[in-house]
């Protein structure tokens, strides 16, 4: 069955972690915003989430650092993070080893990846889980994209990871949704912590809707640290939901700068026809 | 690693040929500085917690230069 949703959105761990203290004027349309999604997952009635993400040096180090990674787990812990930190249980998602494993194959057709049976998810997947399947019944195969040490890969490739994922995951017979998280721009816990720089997120986010890839993949990663922050890396996530949907634009759900958590926020559902 | 640097933190700065300098800043949080000497700040933020440094003061930590900014201004 082709694949049947598609959208990305963000993870920063403030969403869950600060959110008793942040400004409700400031943070609730992102969580009205992130209820609509919920709602339209859940619509979507899916048998397994992909979802692409960073890691936070949770489990991956400068000693071994892939550029893409596939949890092949039967389930996942997480998060990883203290639970007093990020506010959201420790729990177990279940994973979908099979699919995952005919996914990972069909990907490898021209995306090498590395593998893991052993993947545990931090915020970048549990904090958008937390709203978005709160039940954590929907079946998880997690995509870690390396975002965080450079020589990160480049912006192309998270593009044609994207591709690649789509044609893996149309050949199966499950109801399949994606989801991309991270950013956007964002400077996670340094001294320019809560800057957000809105005149580059909305430039990126007006080539995503329109699913641009030469727009999409044009920054170096100079730019990207100088103008989107540290976090911006994570345009990577994004970016390869846009390869999955090539051809298919989106729509902005809504976008706006959240100090309070340290990025700017954002939704974009894909058309996925 | 956590629980090592609590039970043995002599033996872990040992084992991780870390300078005086180093340990010094580690064992007052100087965040700021262990920022500027390139310790990842997504490493740094967690660590702040566990040692029950509030977000407000790991930030304005972070904010305050370390002896390497203060070389270079």
């Amino acid at each position: 069955m082709p694949l049947v949703f598609a959208a990305a959105t963000n993870h920063g761990p403030g969403i869950t972690a600060r959110r008793d203290t942040a400004p409700p004027e400031e943070v609730t349309p992102f969580f009205e915003g992130w209820e609509r999604l919920h709602q339209r997952m859940e619509a979507a009635n899916l048998d397994a989430l992909v979802m692409i993400s960073s890691d936070h040096i949770q489990n991956l180090y400068m000693d071994n650092m892939p550029a893409f990674i596939i949890g092949l787990g039967d389930s996942f812990p997480g998060p990883t993070e203290d639970e007093h930190f990020l506010k959201i249980p420790k729990t177990i998602i279940p994973g979908v080893p099979d699919l995952a494993a005919s996914i990972a194959d069909e990907v490898m057709e021209t995306i090498d990846l590395a593998y893991s049976g052993e993947l545990a998810l931090d915020h970048g997947f549990m904090v958008p889980l937390h709203f978005l399947t709160p039940a954590y019944d929907v079946p998880v195969i997690p995509f870690i994209v390396n975002c965080m040490f450079p020589p990160y890969p480049k912006l192309g490739r998270s593009y044609e990871l994207g591709r690649a994922l789509r044609r893996a995951i149309d050949k199966q017979s499950q109801r399949i949704g994606l989801l991309g998280t991270g950013g956007l721009s964002h400077w996670p816990a340094a001294p320019l912590s809560g800057k957000v720089a809105v005149d580059w997120d909305k430039d990126f986010l007006e080539a995503m809707v329109a699913n641009r890839r030469e727009d999409l993949t044009r920054y170096s990663d100079a730019e990207i640290e100088r103008d989107g922050g540290p976090g911006g890396h994570e345009i990577r996530s994004w970016i390869a939901v846009a390869g999955a949907c090539e051809g298919s634009g989106g729509k902005l759900d809504f976008y706006t700068a959240l100090p309070s958590f340290a990025i700017g926020g954002a939704v974009v559902e894909m058309a996925v026809a | 690693m956590y629980d090592r640097y609590g039970a043995d933190r002599a033996a872990l700065f040992a084992e991780y040929k870390l300078t005086l300098e180093e340990q010094d800043y580690i064992e007052t949080m100087n965040v700021g500085a262990l920022f500027e000497m390139g310790v990842q700040p997504q490493l740094l933020a967690p660590f702040a917690g566990r040692e029950n440094i509030a977000w407000p003061d790991y930030i304005k930590g972070m904010e305050t230069p370390g002896p390497l900014r203060e070389r270079e201004s």
